[in-house]
């Protein structure tokens, strides 16, 4: 016994193995209470040895984000042993960001946040090599998704994983059959986070359920209807959003708000605060204030380490067949009651993105155009952005090049009877959708 | 401007956590930037606890009599390669200090018998919480007690990482009282718990878990076989994997059934197989299962710190296979209702600047 665990510390210091993640992997047996339900493969005793090397010298993992999460998932992964890591973040540091993104420092404030993050992980732990990327996912074509074995997202918002989800699901290729090719699959696992409340999901494009299968789960965005915020405000949050687009452009016109001015964010406090008065709503203080104008989501950091933990343990497990994988999403609540609940995500026939379903949408034959597009964005299994249109025979809408828009914005104006769209299959594409996604429509006169 | 009610953080505070206010509230941020909290053994997953702590602006100790051996390095971000042979608590102090300027961190590199005879441990106020994650089962049921005897009581939290399996008992005392989380609109609700100790808990039958199809998670049946002290001899001895898993496979049933669950074939926990497993994972660390489990043990210790929302009472189980996490009552009664209604007064923060002179 001595003598092994002499030699194992001797390796280890050598070779800065990850002793029990390679003891992990290097068990006689799969765990007993594995079920398999997802098709990610089997852990297969023996195996331990060549796992371990897959992940120390070939397995490739992008981290999209290196805020909240994206912080704690490069802690995570480089200490599990991953070693080729990359991290792409468009953001700089921002000083509300050090009670949870604990790879940056006062020092930091203003640098790239993929940078700094790459940086400090380099250091710390000596077998991981972070390269990092600033700037938006949707600078790199779907190539470069392509070359990852894993990718894990902390994004903060939902179109730019609309965004990614739809480009790994466009990689995955499909035979004669319909049938993916597991080598084009790259598992997506995603992650998110919002004050005491977070989720992780396991997504294999084309086999389980994506991220846009789910989109019309998530609460709309706060948007404010302009009358409720001029007429009847009930809440703080109206009274604030009154002060900043209403009366902030009337009183003020030739100041452009600046969102981080003390004076200028005092200024809107106090006519919320006036307001609010007026209509006997308590509840308005600066900091509230600041969250309507900015959008501000509370954070931190027990939340974000619990979530990106549960993401790159999937990835650890996807990688090296450790054990069985999340099937396929995990909520977690840190308030009351129950603090986590597991469940299978389906999948959506009539995914926008994943579907594969011909979507036949009935509607009056005196709909415009436009009108039409307006449903398409209010739709909440839907919620597309900007959408252009097409038959197999014509262009009938696009919104770019300006030109082109143009010579065919008379069309929103003209009836789906007049533009004999009866019947006909629509090929719809938007910006929310990367390349050549898009979404087949079948339209059929109800009237 | 002017306002009685006005609480003043100063405008750094405000300004690092910002975010975190926003959930928890400035009286609450205040309570936690006075308090204190004593992590005897600097494992994985005290380190991570720690890390979210001192993020959120409690000062922490770190106690470790040990030396930090190549193995530590795994899963513990704030040791590195030329820290292995110096002392655990001493080599991990800076790194944590640097998370956050605000708060205070100390290490202790006392064995853990010397810190828990030294009365100043024990001096009201020093500490408002333990987090033990090393140490017998023995040891840990003892610094439960005395934290139970103090007053004020010191919240007490032991854990253990198991492989992909992680477990944490909390135990906030007799009666302890918080403010619910406050829904918009209405006043604010006090509400009290009572806590059992961990030798109560531990020394509970386990029928009354059992309901419907749900039992006793299997994470806890392991965790509880490995803390027998005969298992806990061997693993301290550096028996060989092969002995303790058979030791374990031949105290298993009769173990289970002394504490009431009918069915000894516990899912994980039903085939020599899986005692040898669980012998091999026995203190394996793995870093994200840190995370997740040390994630949910900081906002437990923040809770109770800040005298704000729900506490867990008292066991959470984590299964890294199906990525589950379980909350099962051990030896207790759940609820004691004692529901109190008071007005409190709105408060606001206003960062300090030059120009708010009133």
């Amino acid at each position: 016994v001595l003598g092994r665990v002499a030699l194992r510390s001797v390796r280890l210091c050598a070779l800065s193995i990850m002793t029990d993640v390679e003891e992990l992997l290097k068990r006689p047996s799969a765990f007993p209470s594995e079920s398999g339900e997802l098709p990610m493969g089997e852990f297969t005793p023996g195996e331990g040895t060549s796992s371990l090397d897959f992940l120390q010298t070939r397995a490739k993992v992008l981290v999209v984000g290196a805020g909240g999460l994206g912080c704690e998932i490069l802690k995570d992964l480089a200490l599990s042993g991953f070693r080729d890591i990359h991290v792409i973040d468009m953001d700089t540091i921002d000083v509300s960001n050090l009670n949870r993104q604990f790879l940056f420092r006062q020092k930091d404030v203003g640098r790239a946040k993929a940078e700094v993050a790459a940086e400090f992980v380099n250091r710390r732990v000596p077998t991981a090599r972070v390269t990092p990327y600033v700037g938006k996912i949707q600078d790199h074509p779907p190539d470069f998704y392509a070359q990852f074995n894993c990718i894990i997202s902390g994004l903060d918002n939902i179109e730019a994983r609309r965004w990614l989800n739809s480009t790994l699901v466009t990689l995955v290729e499909l035979d004669e059959d319909g049938d993916p090719n597991p080598d084009s699959i790259v598992p997506f696992i995603d992650g998110g986070t919002e004050g005491f409340a977070g989720q992780a999901r396991v997504i294999l494009p084309r086999l389980t359920s994506c991220f846009e299968c789910s989109i019309d789960a998530f609460p709309p965005q706060r948007n404010f209807p302009l009358c409720t915020i001029a007429e009847t405000p009930r809440k703080p949050e109206h009274c604030v959003a009154y002060a900043y687009i209403v009366q902030w452009p009337r009183e003020r016109p030739e100041d452009k708000l600046d969102k981080d001015s003390p004076d200028h964010m005092g200024w809107i406090y106090q006519k919320a605060l006036e307001r609010a008065t007026t209509f006997g709503i308590e509840g308005v203080t600066y900091m509230s204030t600041m969250g309507v104008v900015k959008n501000i989501i509370p954070a931190v950091a027990s939340t974000n380490a619990l979530v990106s933990g549960v993401c790159v343990l999937e990835a650890l497990k996807a990688l090296t067949f450790a054990s069985q994988s999340l099937n396929t999403y995990m909520m977690y609540h840190g308030t009351t009651g129950v603090h986590s609940h597991t469940f299978v995500y389906e999948h959506r026939p009539d995914c926008g993105v994943c579907g594969g379903e011909l979507r036949e949408l009935h509607v009056s034959r005196s709909l415009t155009l436009g009108q039409l597009f307006e449903e398409l964005h209010e739709d909440p299994k839907l919620q597309l952005k900007r959408p252009s249109a097409a038959t197999s025979e014509t262009v009938l809408y696009m919104p770019k090049p300006p030109a082109l828009e143009k010579a065919l914005a008379g069309n929103l104006k003209r009836s789906l009877e007049d533009l004999e769209l009866g019947g006909a299959e629509v090929t719809i594409t938007d910006p929310i959708f990367p390349g050549d996604t898009s979404l087949q429509l079948k339209i059929v006169f109800s009237d | 401007m002017s306002d009685a009610n006005v609480v003043q953080l100063d405008e750094r505070e405000a300004e690092i956590y910002d975010r975190q206010i926003r959930l928890w509230g400035v009286a609450a941020q205040k309570r936690m930037q006075q308090a204190r909290v004593l992590f005897l053994g600097v494992t994985a997953l005290s380190a991570e606890v720690a890390k979210n702590l001192v993020l959120a602006g409690i000062s922490v100790t770190l106690q470790d009599g040990n030396a930090v051996r190549g193995r530590d390095l795994g899963a513990n971000f704030f040791l590195a390669a030329e820290d292995v042979g110096a002392n655990r608590a001493e080599a991990a102090r800076a790194r944590v200090a640097e998370l956050n300027p605000l708060a205070s961190v100390e290490a202790d590199p006392r064995p853990l018998e010397m810190v828990l005879a030294d009365s100043s441990t024990w001096t009201s106020g020093r500490f408002n919480v333990i987090v033990m994650t090393t140490g017998t089962a023995q040891q840990q049921r003892t610094v439960d007690l005395l934290c139970r005897s103090k007053e004020p009581v010191i919240a007490f939290y032991a854990g253990t990482l198991m492989g992909l399996e992680g477990w944490f008992f909390a135990d906030a005392g007799e009666t302890y009282t918080f403010k619910k989380d406050k829904v918009p609109g209405e006043d604010e609700v006090f509400d009290s718990r009572s806590f059992v100790s961990l030798e109560v808990a531990e020394d509970a039958s386990w029928d009354s878990l059992r309901s419907g199809r749900t039992f006793v998670p299997p994470t806890w049946v392991k965790a509880a076989l490995l803390r027998q002290s005969e298992i806990e001899q061997l693993i301290l001895g550096g028996a060989p994997e092969e002995q303790i898993g058979a030791a374990l496979w031949e105290m298993s049933e009769s173990f289970i059934r002394s504490k009431g669950e009918a069915r000894p074939k516990l899912p994980g926990c039903a085939t020599e197989g899986d005692w040898l497993a669980a012998a091999a994972m026995a203190q394996a660390e793995v870093s994200p299962v840190a995370a997740i489990v040390g994630g949910m043990l900081a906002q437990e210790v923040i809770k109770v710190i800040s005298n704000t929302g729900t506490p867990m009472n008292n066991l959470f189980a984590f299964d890294g296979l199906a990525n589950e996490g379980r909350e099962v009552c051990l030896g207790g009664q759940k609820v004691r209702p004692g529901r109190r209604v008071q007005e409190v007064e709105e408060i606001d923060i206003i960062p300090l600047s030059s120009d708010e002179e009133d």
